[in-house]
């Protein structure tokens, strides 16, 4: 059994974590900054096939891997309409912008619609903005609450004299999604042209070196 | 001498060999009713307020028992736990009713950002003491036995004061809670840090294992990735049935998460858990009948050697897929 810990102690692993989730979060490969390297070296041991700042870059990569490829997931009508190097480039400034904080990855892509209405240099950005937020409508329509809903069969056996008193009532779930673009029609040979593109592990391998 | 390793272990049963609920397989799962031992669900995916996903858990829980595993807990992460997030935990407990629940020895958050990934803990005295205060307090909390699984991982602290299977042993001791063992996770780690995974195997308290994972992985070389992608390898199988001989009957689960074949090929890895196992009880039993100890002795092997062909691209998950609506081509709802 380990004897009680100090202060220190604690606040040493606090700090140390802290670094290490901020080096995760960076767009560029940690081996070419020497100040990482450095500090990498004295927390971690390495091994005969990787260096103490290469152990660490694997979960860098890991990172931008996992939460490009969760967007690529939810939005990709937007990531076919974008192409892959602007796609990379928004992903990488929405990430940059808004750090993950939800426990689920499910959120992740939550403020990525009013992104998009604010990125000046995206091209076709009304349509982006429009598919956008038709996308993340889909992610939030997945798994919202739906109530039972009311069957021909079931409407034919209401009684006539219930109607007086029945009430009928849209699915709480319900959004109303406004476009200036046919982006329903178009999203799925937008998510098809999305798909026939290289894996999303492009964009953490292209930052990673 | 008498084998008592098909008891309760804290309490909770042996649920046979069981394999992840992944959502490629639902339709497959509801029209057939394979037989199934138990499913496993990644929480997160099911701590929602309705739709699909709990659509199709309810048809699951009307036909199989169901436990469930978590990848965001964070434990050891520097901010406090999210009491949110264990609120809604706790509310899918109610409605699964697991005869326990798993999370992981890792940290995720720190200064309100989750990294999303089961970063891995210095083995030292002061994340100890923070993880055993909380698991205490989340075992209480949920109402439910509550276990830990060891993680693979792909870096080592200089600061740590003593190896994963100590650490692992000592908090699971002083919390009071169970151990989920991960075999993979075992191999994992040993090749990446160059440790004999018998070794680790051997010296955390058996008794306290309440599940254990298999699943494959990605060898690039230089590391392994715990993709949880193509079938248990043969090394592992090894690390397998030397657990079970030493643990006796624990819950088996197969973990196939990237690439996830068809439903034939995960059921056919669960029968080699099966009969893997089966062959492990065996021998244990006969050990005992001969007056023999029932567990078998450490005998030290080799860390896994680099492998001359790497294979994959390195690409994972954290313990699971998400749920999502693209993968839904084969569900029912």
């Amino acid at each position: 059994m380990t004897p009680p810990t100090s202060h220190e102690e604690r606040q040493e692993l606090d700090e140390l974590q802290r670094w290490m989730a901020s080096k995760l979060r960076e767009l560029r490969g940690l081996p070419k900054d020497e100040p990482t390297t450095a500090l990498a070296r004295r927390h971690f041991t390495g091994n005969d096939r990787l260096s103490p700042v290469e152990q660490l870059e694997v979960y860098r990569q890991q990172f931008w891997l996992r939460h490009t490829s969760a967007l690529l997931e939810d939005f990709p009508g937007l990531s076919g309409i974008l192409g892959q190097r602007d796609w990379e480039r928004l992903t990488e400034s929405y990430l940059g912008a808004h750090a993950p904080t939800s426990f689920t990855l499910r959120d992740l892509g939550a403020a990525l619609p009013a992104h998009v209405a604010s990125s000046d240099w995206l091209p076709n950005r009304e349509l982006c903005a429009d598919m956008a937020r038709l996308e993340w409508a889909y992610v939030e329509l997945f798994d919202s609450e739906l109530l039972p809903s009311a069957s021909p069969e079931k409407i034919a056996g209401v009684p006539e004299e219930a109607w007086n008193g029945a009430r009928l009532a849209l699915q709480p779930n319900l959004q109303f999604v406004s476009s200036r673009y046919p982006v329903a029609e178009l999203r799925p040979r937008c998510a098809e042209r999305s798909s026939m593109r290289s894996e999303p592990s492009d964009s953490a391998s292209r930052t990673g070196t | 001498m008498s084998d008592s390793s098909n008891q309760p272990r804290l309490g909770v049963p042996d649920h046979g060999v069981g394999i992840g609920l992944r959502v490629p397989h639902y339709r497959e799962i509801l029209e057939t009713r394979p037989a199934v031992d138990f499913f496993e669900i990644i929480s997160e995916n099911f701590m929602v307020p309705g739709g699909k996903p709990r659509y199709h858990l309810e048809a699951v829980l009307e036909s199989y028992r169901v436990i469930q595993h978590g990848v965001s807990l964070g434990i050891g992460s520097p901010d406090e736990l999210d009491m949110d997030y264990l609120k809604r935990l706790k509310q899918l407990v109610r409605v699964v009713q697991p005869a326990w629940l798993s999370d992981h020895f890792c940290w995720g958050t720190a200064d309100g950002v989750n990294v999303h990934d089961l970063l891995p803990l210095p083995y030292t005295r002061a994340a100890i003491a923070r993880v055993v205060e909380r698991a205490r307090m989340i075992q209480d909390f949920l109402e439910v036995r509550f276990a830990l699984e060891n993680t693979s991982s792909y870096l080592a602290y200089t600061s740590s004061q003593m190896t994963e299977w100590e650490f692992v042993s000592e908090v699971v001791e002083r919390a009071d809670i169970g151990l989920m063992f991960d075999v993979n996770n075992v191999y994992v780690s040993a090749y990446n840090h160059g440790f004999d995974p018998y070794e680790f195997v051997h010296h955390v308290p058996h008794e306290r294992i309440v599940q254990i994972h298999l699943a494959g992985h990605t060898n690039l070389g230089t590391h392994i990735i715990d993709t949880h992608s193509g079938p248990v390898i043969d090394p592992v199988w090894d690390l397998y049935r030397e657990t079970i001989e030493l643990a006796g009957s624990v819950s088996t689960l197969i973990e196939w998460d990237d690439q996830i074949p068809p439903l034939a090929a995960v059921l056919a890895e669960a029968e080699r858990a099966r009969e893997v196992r089966r062959i492990a009880i065996e021998a244990r039993s006969s050990r005992v009948s001969n007056g023999e100890a029932a567990a078998p002795g450490y005998v030290p092997h080799p860390p896994p050697r680099p492998m001359d062909s790497p294979q994959g691209s390195g690409g994972w998950s954290v313990g699971g897929p998400r749920e999502h609506a693209s993968q839904e081509a084969g569900s029912v709802a």
